[in-house]
């Protein structure tokens, strides 16, 4: 149905292919990830495919993609836009209407629907995801977990039968994350090719038919996901396949890990059997961001979006916030910083009183969910020597992160990943007290999410708080401190440990695998396990019990 | 120059949650306003600063009017200050009094027109579909670009990139504002594109009704018509000169 015969493609400034030589052969009803490091060629594959290249992207294309043997280059709008539904990276990037509704009726209204089909497809679409509150709101008001529901939405509405995703997990949190995966494999089992492009491995590959792994613009493995996702051990595995527990073929499901690791468990000596919760880090009399009883909504029409938030972060100390999308996490992080004025409340930093971003932008650094806002180009490089003026400096550190092959690219052909992760190195050399990002890990591989987690520990060495607000559970293993939002509260607070083995009981939200694995494994077997957080520390737990 | 292009932002969205207005009946009055600019006559000035006012008291947006006349205080300062010093106050008068018309008045216009709606019914009218897209899109846009605008203006100032007085940031925040504005753009014929905007005559999912609202605005402007025609019958009153 899908033919991909021979697909390469050159940015027409670049010496080097983006996609060389790829062939995928896909039939209608299947599901397939295609997954691979930042920087891999995944974005690309997915904007030929979309014939964003040529028709708004230049680029030198070679090879032939053929949906039911016509070509994908030669059809005319209107089957173009019955053939492919596309859900893109930035969905707010995407969009033309104010109201959602709208948003999703849009497409229908140009394909000359009748107004009565166009009605009954909206309602059932709006069911279907579940967005019915989300109907008359405004597209710009929407947080950015939901506006991927959206997208969604104006993707599948057109029953196209190809529908492609990049990145659909990112923006989303965990809960959302599995309900989108089964949504997925409904939308595939009805006879749609569903392609996702993604980096958040862990549900998506228990629902996928197969896995498809990129590097370098090349592809370096085809097959079932249980067979192939070994090979992404050094790239970006999902938490629960590198288990040790069975040397014969890799676990995705949770279920399955608990089954085969069981035996394993049974015999753990007593003394294993304790908790490892630790004390919260950072210095209680150095305290750098201090709210008191904040409250905070966008206009007095609104509802209170943060309620009665009272906070204190401490010199020295990384915290993650975490919540359901639109809890309120991207709000706080910008009241720390000043952009949001307070409905009522004080803030601190470093005990001086904020009330705007004039007080603030001494002691705050921000790096929002949009990486480009961050960056000064025209390359990483030229932005980086804007603050330190030092060339062997920068050098030395891009080549710490091994970043130098990238540092003077351009940054509008960097992929999400590498962008992002250069808007991330470059904050932590600014001179500021408090460095605050915005969903760190979107377009992230194992090994950016490897470079965060460094410059994080040495920041901190260093007395900076670092804050982050995410819904990839994996990265706040690392972190001092967790805080868990819901419904403009806090819900939790305490070290990370603590917080992602009571996520489910007192919160909308799940934790990352291995916790999920290890609650699973105290529930069936009556044991008490200590509070593992990641698969290091339960592979190793293994093998001192073996 | 954050809190400008937040004030733009919240002066130019759109109101689901609020009343809504015919976008027939909104976009003749807007061009209605925009005739009777046209003329230099200082009552008539006056009486329609005081019925937009009026309207968008009547019609609960005094605070998208305060927002945009906020944002816009610097050029209200700034021109209402050279126009008396070289003109007087008569010509300061009727500078600023068409300056605050077409900036109320477009925020009345913007937060109680549903773009789409707008583009529905200009269809309707058998207007192109083309042609119609503009304004619809520009509504779309505008509030769009601010937002865009101040969350890049926020970063950089973070960053220390924009500091010093209107003189240093203003060419900074022109730069923002020229990028983000391509930016828009970019993405959004892309998203035309793929849409399908264009292929053929489009069906609209919603119908339009005049609504009491509706009516009761219309009556503001029957009485507005009919006070100038009076007014204009029994002479010209000078109010100010």
């Amino acid at each position: 149905m899908l033919h991909i015969r021979d697909l390469s493609v050159k940015y027409q400034s670049e010496k080097s292919y983006a996609l060389n030589s790829v062939n995928i052969d896909a039939k209608a009803g299947e599901f397939i990830v295609i997954a691979g490091p930042s920087g891999s060629g995944k974005s690309t594959l997915a904007n030929v495919l979309m014939s964003l290249i040529p028709n708004f992207i230049k680029a030198d294309i070679d090879g032939i993609i053929e949906y039911n043997d016509e070509s994908i280059f030669g059809l005319d709008r209107k089957k173009l836009i019955k053939l492919l539904g596309y859900v893109p990276q930035y969905p707010s990037d995407f969009t033309t209407s104010l109201l959602v509704e709208e948003e999703i009726a849009f497409v229908l209204e140009n394909l000359a629907i009748e107004a009565n089909e166009i009605n009954k497809k909206l309602d059932s679409i709006i069911d279907l995801l579940k967005i019915k509150h989300l109907k008359k709101r405004l597209i710009t008001e929407l947080s950015s977990g939901e506006l991927q529901r959206v997208a969604l939405a104006v993707a599948i509405v057109t029953e196209a039968p190809l529908i492609i995703l990049d990145e659909p997990i990112a923006r989303i949190d965990s809960k959302s994350e599995v309900m989108l995966t089964e949504l997925l494999r409904d939308i595939a089992d009805k006879g749609h090719l569903v392609i996702a492009f993604e980096h958040r491995l862990d549900y998506i590959l228990q629902k996928a038919d197969r896995l498809i792994i990129l590097d370098e613009g090349k592809i370096i493995s085809d097959g079932l996901p249980k067979k192939t996702v070994d090979i992404l051990k050094n790239i970006d595995p999902p938490e629960i396949s590198t288990l040790e527990c069975s040397s014969e073929e890799q676990i995705l499901l949770i279920e399955e890990a608990v089954d085969k690791c069981g035996a394993l468990f049974s015999n753990i000596p007593e003394s294993q059997n304790k908790s490892n919760d630790k004390k919260i880090a950072g210095d209680e009399n150095d305290v750098s961001v201090r709210l008191d009883n904040i409250n905070f909504r966008y206009n007095s029409k609104t509802a209170m979006i943060l309620k009665d938030i009272d906070l204190s972060l401490y010199a020295g100390q990384s915290i993650g916030l975490m919540g359901i999308n639109g809890s309120g996490k991207s709000t706080l992080l910008k009241v720390i910083s000043g952009i949001n004025k307070t409905a009522s409340g004080e803030i601190y930093l470093n005990d001086l009183r904020v009330k705007s971003i004039r007080k603030s932008k001494n002691h705050v650094i921000l790096v929002p969910e949009n990486a480009k806002l961050f960056l000064i180009g025209p390359t990483p490089y030229f932005d980086l020597s804007r603050i330190i003026k030092e060339p062997k400096t920068i050098h030395s550190l891009y080549k710490e992160t091994k970043l130098t092959h990238l540092m003077n690219k351009k940054l509008y052909h960097l992929s999400e990943g590498e962008r992002r992760l250069f808007a991330i190195v470059n904050a932590f050399q600014f001179a500021e007290d408090i460095i605050i990002i915005d969903e760190p890990t979107i377009g992230l591989d194992r090994r950016g999410r490897k470079i965060l987690s460094n410059l994080i520990k040495s920041a901190t060495a260093r007395n900076k708080t670092v804050i982050m607000a995410s819904n990839d559970p994996r990265i706040f293993v690392d972190l001092d401190r967790l805080i868990v939002i819901q419904d403009g509260k806090i819900c939790l607070d305490g070290d990370p440990r603590k917080v992602l083995y009571e996520l489910e009981n007192k919160t909308d939200l799940i934790p990352n695998q291995i916790v999920c694995f290890v609650q699973m494994m105290e529930e069936q077997f009556q044991l008490e396990l200590p509070h593992f957080v990641n698969t290091d520390e339960v592979n190793e737990f293994l093998r001192s019990v073996r | 120059m954050s809190f400008m292009l937040r004030r733009i932002y919240d002066g130019f969205l759109f109101k689901p949650d609020r009343f809504h207005i015919h976008p027939l009946l909104g976009l003749t009055i807007i061009l209605l306003q925009f005739g009777f600019l046209i003329p230099n006559i200082n009552w008539s000035l006056a009486l329609l600063l005081s019925f937009v006012i009026l309207e968008n008291i009547i019609f609960r947006n005094i605070r998208g009017a305060l927002s945009i006349l906020w944002s816009l205080l610097p050029v209200i300062i700034i021109l209402g200050g050279l126009t008396f010093l070289f003109g007087g106050w008569i010509l300061c008068f009727r500078v600023l009094s068409r300056f605050l018309i077409g900036a109320i008045g477009f925020s009345f216009f913007f937060t109680s027109t549903n773009p789409s709606d707008l583009t529905r019914s200009l269809e309707k009218l058998y207007v192109g579909s083309k042609v119609v897209l503009i304004p619809s899109l520009a509504l779309v846009i505008i509030p769009r670009i601010a937002k865009d605008s101040e969350d890049t203006f926020n970063t950089l100032r973070l960053r220390g990139e924009i500091q010093g007085g209107f003189y240093r940031w203003l060419p900074k925040t022109l730069a923002i504002l020229i990028a983000s504005v391509i930016y828009r753009s970019e993405f959004l014929a892309q998203s035309l594109y793929f849409r399908g905007f264009g292929i053929q005559k489009r069906t609209h999912y919603r119908k339009i009704k005049m609504t009491w609202m509706d009516v009761s605005r219309l009556f503001i402007w029957v009485a507005f018509l009919t006070l100038f025609i009076i007014f204009n019958y029994y002479g010209t009153l000078n109010f100010f000169i």
